[in-house]
């Protein structure tokens, strides 16, 4: 009868252990691209709004920021395959808005079962094809594997 | 977490082989008469092979065991495991066969039926198989659906299973029901591509170390 318990209560144990692996953080997923602002002069502003949106490719842009006081904006990229991603920026809601291109090379890095890939980048390269309100875009760091650096400094 | 559920396993698995120590103390005089005779049972899962048709896991495995002592039994399984995962953006398949080798020892004997009894004991296990990941997710802010494919390559895993269950003989027949718990520890796996791999026949389900295995044998004892 003893041996029972022991056999019952083992099983018991048993079932606290695993399956707590699949939840992926967003720490582990794909890194973002950080971009700051520079007024003609060069010097570092904060805008005092903004509007971004990015073509994933679906029918409409998606809004990424719509804030005041802004000093700089965190813009997923897309992780398929193209060589590039379109981003859209504004100072005004109904006002101009210019259209920058990001070209990179990416790479899938393994993280976890729950994760699966996420990409990183490199080789950025920025090309402004619709200017006003942004006049030209500076390279800080070409390669994006976390959100630590600035990429691109955005002149208005 | 995962040095805690550890701990609780080998711990579990250490004080029953304490106590099954002092079992065997007590019952030396007996167990010196006991003389081995070559005897086999021969038995095949029955509750794998039925859910086989309910789901997309198509799993037949059975057992050869031999009772080389009063109260151990030496046991060698085989087996053949089809399984597919759909799941959090992945697809993937894999099949293929895994072997098992191992001992089980009688923990509590019906004192009329030797035969009769609960007993413990471990395994290790090899697999061998064949797996194919149609869909990998890439994981990015807004970017739902993304995946990567990965054509069709042979992988091998091992693991450690401990086993709980019961044998209980059917009438005066040398038929036998065998029902068993496989609680399964995974120790070593070849990669494809650094993926993790999301099943292992035979294993299971396998994003963590841990899985529960459940069989329902009928048996033949020769």
């Amino acid at each position: 009868m003893k041996n029972l318990i022991l056999v019952f209560g083992f099983l018991f144990l048993l079932t606290s252990c695993g399956g707590d692996d699949d939840i992926c953080l967003n720490a582990d997923s794909t890194p973002r691209l950080k971009v700051k602002f520079h007024d003609a002069q060069g010097r570092l502003i904060s805008l005092d709004s903004l509007y971004t949106y990015v073509d994933y490719g679906n029918p409409k842009l998606t809004n990424i920021l719509s804030a005041k006081d802004v000093d700089s904006v965190l813009i997923p990229l897309k992780v398929d395959d193209s060589p590039y991603t379109d981003i859209y920026f504004k100072r005004r809601i109904n006002g101009d808005s210019s259209k920058v291109r990001i070209n990179y090379d990416s790479k899938a890095i393994y993280v976890s079962p729950a994760c699966g890939f996420k990409k990183n980048y490199e080789n950025l390269k920025a090309e402004v094809l619709k200017s006003n309100p942004v006049s030209s875009v500076e390279q800080n760091n070409t390669s994006l594997t976390d959100e630590t650096t600035i990429n691109f400094y955005l002149r208005f | 977490m995962r040095p805690r559920s550890i701990f609780i396993c080998v711990f579990s698995l250490f004080s029953i082989s304490v106590f099954s120590q002092d079992k065997t103390v007590e019952k030396k005089s007996d167990s010196i008469k006991w003389k081995y005779t070559p005897n086999f049972t021969v038995g095949a899962d029955v509750l794998n092979l039925g859910i086989g048709f309910f789901g997309d896991r198509q799993m037949f495995q059975g057992f050869v065991s031999s009772r080389i002592n009063k109260r151990t039994h030496a046991v060698v399984d085989l087996g053949y495991d089809k399984n597919v995962y759909q799941k959090n953006g992945y697809d993937a398949k894999a099949d293929g066969m895994f072997a098992k080798v191992g001992a089980f020892y009688m923990l509590a004997m019906d004192p009329e039926n030797a035969l009769n009894g609960f007993y413990a004991g471990g395994k290790l296990v090899g697999s061998f198989y064949t797996q194919e990941y149609m869909a990998v997710p890439v994981k990015g802010q807004n970017n739902d659906g993304v995946t990567l494919a990965f054509g069709p390559t042979t992988q091998s895993s091992y693991w450690a299973e401990a086993m709980l269950g019961a044998r209980i003989q059917v009438f005066e027949s040398n038929f036998f029901i065998d029902v068993n718990v496989q609680p399964r520890y995974l120790v070593y796996t070849t990669k494809q591509d650094e993926i993790k791999p999301m099943i292992v026949p035979g294993f299971g389900k396998s994003s963590g170390q841990f899985t529960m295995g459940f069989s329902w044998n009928i048996a033949y004892r020769f």
